[in-house]
């Protein structure tokens, strides 16, 4: 009655493989240009990740969930869109920024919805709505860039700091990263997605309405991508609709990277955070040393699939014997 | 009159104009061990489908606990209720772990919003102790055995005061030496005033532990008796008194040279088989479903790795390694589950029974349809499959027409030997006729063929030989002269 | 020598910075043409020597150049883009004027005073346009020792914002930049601000921020010659004015859209019964299409015109697979339009050297961290390209390969 044990290096590397190849990765990034560990520059890459941060949270509930979940970076920039257009028609900015994270909201809610009762995959369902909330985008702004020129909303969003050192969104990444940390790891929600995750039919027997922590995690998604396209607005100064195109690929693949199990299930948010930390030194340390965005594309595809690799080798080999 | 822990009453259940299952009548006292017994498809599932909540019972059936009548519109309401049910198909969620796992059950912990962790740990620990077992609550279900994993849905069930728990075959798929720890659990449970449904076949296992046993058959309550006024010899008979509808008798095929022989072979799930099967004969595996038979067709097949023995195929030594090679040295493999891997039901039938011609049959490297087209016609015409147009996908026909494509799109390419795998699972009763005379007709032009089948009537008159097996071992071969039901179902289910 | 030397020096350091402001205004007339290093070494060098090398020599000036704008009064961008409904609000901090680049020769690169080290940060660089401007800027760096630092945002300003971050820190002389995001720059630009490091600006300049200095092209003329192209054509087949023109554009704004379009729109605003109506998408394949359903649907269009590189090629796939003979004009000179201006498909297309315009940039900036004061706008030259000269401008903008070669496949 033994599972096989590997060997504490293994077992060490298993658990902390996304710590460890962030390190790998600042340590040679730091080698080959010393600036990428400067103070400030951590900050500036920081802020670049926050919106993917935050997306990555509410993406690791719904991967959790067993769900996949297109439309982040869509509804994000429908966000930004409208929270210009609402600016622009001299709506408050605090009643403005209400609105458009209802909307966000709603639009988590509407994939779940959509999905439960249209018997619809989410994935495809997201498919949808991710073309449909970008569609909405364009033809609120007509392909325009709408300006924000709201200094208190391009403070707290985009390029405010915290006692003029750390930059707002990094603030709101770190905020929300302790917040989706504990709605994940310490309460009812966390601990449902990852049960109808790794086995909706035992959730069915606990007596978990299934249907209805589908909805609240996709509105608790559709929350974080709204405060992502608020990030985002507030960096560029404006609503775009054609903002945060790979925003949610980028989101999945940081989840991934940090362990979360595409089929569900498992997950753990600092392995999230890892996992986005990762794809944001990619980003900036290949920045830094001046690679064309096509070798980073590439970089950033081989390492998904050596972070995956990695995650399904290390779990087929937990066999479990039976001795006889 | 006492009141019961639970009480069933007229319970039967129709599945789409199909009855299943006909009044059965239970009364489970408090702290009984209870023994469902019955061959496959007898109507245990069922039965237990319905104490769990998962199928209504027809009209007229009746549930009662402790005396009240419960109508059971889910799973939930039965857990409420404190009956609990252990599936052989385990619901625990392998990433998270034992004490989470434990307390999902536990409702009253998980009112609130947040997760009280420390009390899960103590929750568990306090279950796991009274189990007696030293499984750490903070370990990943994922890294439990089967056994272990067993435990933690059975510490699921008294964590939430369970007043009964109903356990579906739970020692079928571990160790002896893990039965013998799960069967003091079970002795502990009882002791402690807990109510279980036990369903096995083991029949030691059964006199040991039970207070009661009822025995179904074909979906008839045949007796309930005192496990101390029975024998096994009288629960077998019990068991098997079933007789094949469409009686049905092989013609003798004179049986030629041995073409497949098989030594001591040997996987990771069974040991030490030995056989030998003739040209023309039709071999029988015989068993409990879960006994490892389908898994012997997969090693010789090459489906799966084999771990030692050796195998003579036409009189030359055989080490199976793909079914590429397999299929090469003239063998076949009719799957068991047509569905998942016999088939491809969203395809035509003309693609499907294509699926081994195809090969040879290019014309510069392109399909030759036509041909294709011809030998499908071929053998749509040899085993009568019934359809209107080979353009059909595969789903849209009935069991028996299905089993015929599956076993067709082997026939073009002439096998010597067919590993046969449940040959009639599912399909009605004139399409078994219809497939016994398609084997009768192989085994007559010379083709062996070996197969599978959990139907002992079905076995007993196709077979020529019978190798019964029981939990990965080899019980016995049982030749044409001596064979009976009884003898088949006691090897099968005793050891 | 010794007076020649003196009036060497003086003019040097009013003309190497192409006019400065104020005090040097006595020698600012109506054409005003800057003269350089590198000019005038390529054509007076044998007559400079020793100290005065490192400074121009003038006295020649470089024709190449036409003011447009008095020096002092630099051209004002918001106001240009303002008359299209663009949005736009930014400071060019250098006051030298606005001049023409009149092409006819290679743009004169200053000798730098110093290694400079300079970012260049491309909104994209896979695109011919974009190819270009990177190889001219890749190469003129080398000519005159400049260390280049590189980004390709591939169209995501968080990406060129961060870059551009980086090389605050790493101390860069210089940025050169065209954004992927119009107003999104701006944070980068104040950041570029803060940190005192001067910026260039080139093809559109920026809707938001300041910069010191701009180098662009007159789109609005871009669009009107094709357009005068396009009507000349229709007048010389006869046809009645009367019908419809489809022009491919993108689907989202963009500066260098909203102006060409409105110069286009000016030469049929006589023509009341000429509708122009756009077919929007990205790739050469969604114009392809698109411009396929309107051959089928209005066989009798008057025209077509390609508002850029991939509308121009999808269209004219497409007339050419309906094997029709429709007329199309265009702006931008990828290597398959001048191709399809060669054999006729293509009437012709308003077209500009992105090399030219690299090395503008980059003539510009070195000027600044000399500490010259340089125009504050810098025009680069719009050529309508047609089958008469076609070969000839091919040559110019590819560095010298020939449309024949490139014909050929090589």
């Amino acid at each position: 009655m033994k599972s096989t044990k590997r060997s504490g290096f293994v077992q060490f590397f298993i658990k902390y493989r996304t710590i460890l190849i962030l390190i790998v990765l600042v340590i040679v990034f730091t080698c080959l240009n010393p600036i990428f560990l400067n103070s400030k520059n951590v900050l500036n890459m920081l802020k670049r990740m926050s919106y993917v941060a935050l997306t990555a949270y509410g993406i690791t509930f719904i991967m959790t969930m067993g769900e996949l979940d297109l439309s982040g970076g869509s509804m994000a920039a429908l966000v930004g869109v409208v929270l210009g257009t609402l600016l622009n028609r001299k709506v408050g900015l605090a009643p403005a920024v209400f609105l458009v994270m209802v909307m966000a909201v709603a639009g988590g809610v509407l994939n779940a919805l959509v999905s439960i009762y249209g018997r619809i995959n989410s994935f495809l369902v997201t498919l949808a709505t991710m073309n449909i909330f970008r569609g909405i985008a364009m033809i609120i702004s007509n392909g325009r860039t709408i300006p924000i020129k709201n200094s208190t909303f391009a403070f707290i969003f985009g390029n405010g700091s915290l006692f003029g050192i750390v930059p707002m969104p990094v603030v709101i990444m770190v905020v929300f990263f302790v917040i989706s940390y504990f709605l994940y790891h310490k309460t009812k929600l966390g601990f449902y997605a990852k049960c109808i995750g790794g086995n909706v039919e035992a959730a069915k027997v606990a007596g978990v309405s299934v249907n209805q922590y589908k909805i609240v995690v996709n509105a608790l998604a559709g929350f974080a991508y709204g405060l992502a396209g608020l990030i985002l607005a507030g960096l560029m100064n404006g609503g775009m609709s054609d903002l945060g195109e790979t925003l949610s690929m980028d989101a999945i693949a940081a989840s991934v990277l940090g362990g979360t199990a595409i089929a569900g299930g498992v997950g753990s948010m600092w392995g999230t955070i890892g996992g986005v930390l990762i794809m944001g030194s990619l980003n900036g340390g290949m920045s830094l040393l001046g690679a064309q965005s096509h070798h980073q594309m590439l970089v950033k595809g081989l390492v998904i699939i050596f972070a995956v690799y990695l995650d399904n080798v290390l779990k087929d080999r937990t066999v479990v014997t039976k001795d006889h | 009159m006492a009141q019961y822990i639970l009480e069933l009453k007229n319970i039967g259940k129709t599945f789409s104009g199909v009855n299943v299952l006909r009044g059965v009548n239970l009364q489970l006292e408090k702290g009984e061990v209870h023994v469902l017994l019955g061959e496959n498809g007898a109507g245990k599932s069922t039965l237990i489908k319905i104490i769990s909540g998962y199928h209504h019972p027809d009209k007229g059936g009746e549930i009662y606990v402790e005396g009240e009548r419960k109508e059971f519109a889910g799973p939930k309401q039965p857990k409420d209720a404190g009956i609990h049910t252990i599936y052989q198909e385990l619901t625990l969620c392998k990433d998270m772990t034992v004490a989470e796992n434990i307390v999902i059950d536990k409702q009253d912990q998980l009112k609130g919003f947040l997760l009280k962790r420390k009390q899960f740990k103590e929750i568990a620990e306090k279950v796991l102790k009274r189990l007696g077992s030293d499984i750490s609550p903070d370990e990943m279900v994922r890294n439990l055995s089967i056994a272990e994993q067993q435990i933690v849905e059975i510490g699921k069930a008294i964590s939430a005061d369970a007043k009964v728990i109903i356990m579906d075959e739970p020692t079928s798929s571990i160790s002896h030496k893990d039965s013998e720890r799960l069967l003091e659990i079970v002795e502990q449970l009882r002791d402690e005033g807990v109510t279980i449904i036990y369903i096995s076949h083991r029949l030691q296992e059964i006199a040991r532990i039970a207070d009661r046993i009822t025995v179904l058959r074909d979906g008839n309550q045949i007796d309930t008796v005192k496990n101390e006024a029975v024998t096994e010899e009288e629960l077998i008979a019990m068991m098997v008194g079933r007789k094949l509808e469409d009686a049905y008798t092989k013609e003798r095929v004179e049986l030629g040279e041995v073409v497949l022989k098989v030594e001591n072979m040997c996987s990771d799930v069974f040991t030490d088989i030995s056989f030998e099967v003739h040209k023309g004969e039709i071999f029988g595996f015989g068993g409990l479903v879960g006994s490892k038979r389908t898994e012997v067709l997969e090693t010789i097949f090459g489906v799966r790795p084999m771990t030692g023995g050796k195998i003579w195929l036409f009189g030359e030594e055989y080490v199976p390694t793909t079914p590429k090679q397999a299929i090469k040295r003239g063998m076949a493999f009719v799957t068991e589950d047509r569905k998942k891997t016999g088939l491809v039901l969203c395809l035509p039938i003309l693609d499907n029974l294509s699926m081994l011609n195809a090969k040879g049959s290019t014309k510069g490297g392109f399909l030759d349809f036509k041909r294709l087209k011809e030998l499908a016609q071929g053998q749509r015409e040899a085993l009568n499959i019934r359809i209107s147009t080979m353009g059909l996908p595969v789903q849209t026909l009935s069991g028996g027409n299905q089993q015929k494509v599956a076993l067709g799109k082997w026939l073009d390419i002439k096998p010597k030997i067919i590993l046969f795998d449940e040959p009639t699972r599912g399909i009605d009763i004139g399409a078994k006729a219809e497939i016994y005379k398609i084997m009768a007709g192989l085994v007559k032009e010379g083709v062996s063929i070996i197969m599978v089948s959990s139907e002992l009537p079905e076995l007993i008159s196709v077979a020529d030989n019978i190798l019964v097996m029981n939990s990965g071992r080899m019980r016995g071969i049982i030749g044409r002269e001596e064979i009976s039901q009884e003898l088949v179902m006691s090897l099968a289910t005793t050891s | 020598m010794k007076k020649k030397g003196l009036a060497l020096l003086m003019g040097a350091a009013m003309v190497l910075a192409l006019a400065g402001c104020g005090s040097g205004g006595e020698e600012k007339k109506e054409t005003k043409v800057p003269e350089t290093k590198a000019a005038a070494e390529t054509k007076g060098g044998e007559e400079t020597t020793g100290a005065e090398e490192t400074k121009a020599a003038a006295g020649e000036k470089n024709p190449n150049f036409e003011y447009v704008v008095e020096a002092g009064t630099a051209s004002d961008v918001n106001d240009y883009y303002a008359q299209y409904g663009i949005e736009c609000d930014i400071t060019i901090r250098q006051k030298g004027g606005s001049v023409n680049w009149l092409g006819g020769g290679d743009v004169p690169l200053p000798e730098p005073k110093e290694k400079y080290t300079i970012g260049f940060a491309a909104y994209t660089t896979v695109d011919e346009v974009g190819a270009m401007y990177l190889e001219g800027i890749q190469e003129a760096a080398k000519e005159i020792g400049i260390e280049l630092l590189i980004n390709d945002a591939n169209w995501d300003q968080n990406v060129q914002n961060q870059a551009i971050e980086q090389w605050i820190l790493q101390g860069v002389d210089g940025v050169i930049l065209s954004p992927c995001d119009f107003y999104g720059i701006k944070d980068a630009l104040d950041a570029l601000e803060e940190a005192g490091i001067p910026v260039v600006s080139y093809d559109a300049p920026p809707n938001a921020g300041n910069v010191d200095a701009v180098v662009m092209y007159d789109a609005v003329e871009q669009g009107r010659l094709a357009g005068e192209a396009l009507l000349e054509a229709l007048k010389a087949g006869n046809t009645e004015m009367k019908g419809n023109i489809y022009y491919g554009t993108l689907p989202f704004t963009h500066p260098n859209a909203q102006t060409r379009e409105f110069g286009f729109f000016s030469v049929f605003e006589e023509y009341p019964d000429v509708k122009i109506e756009a077919i929007t998408g990205e790739a050469p394949e969604e114009f392809y299409s698109g411009m396929e359903g309107k051959i089928q649907a209005d066989p009798g269009m008057l025209g077509a015109w390609g508002l850029f590189s991939s509308g121009t090629y999808g269209m004219m796939q497409a007339i050419a697979a309906s094997d029709t003979d429709i007329l199309l004009s265009s702006v931008d000179n990828d290597r398959v339009i001048l191709e399809g201006i060669y054999n006729g498909s293509v009437l012709g297309s308003t077209g500009y050297s992105a090399i030219e315009g690299s090395r503008l940039a980059l003539m510009q900036m070195v000027n600044i961290l000399n500490g010259e004061e340089v125009p504050g706008i810098v025009y680069q030259t719009n050529t309508f390209i047609t089958k008469d000269n076609v070969e000839e401008m091919f040559e110019e903008y590819y560095a010298g390969a020939t449309l024949a070669d490139f014909m050929a496949g090589n």
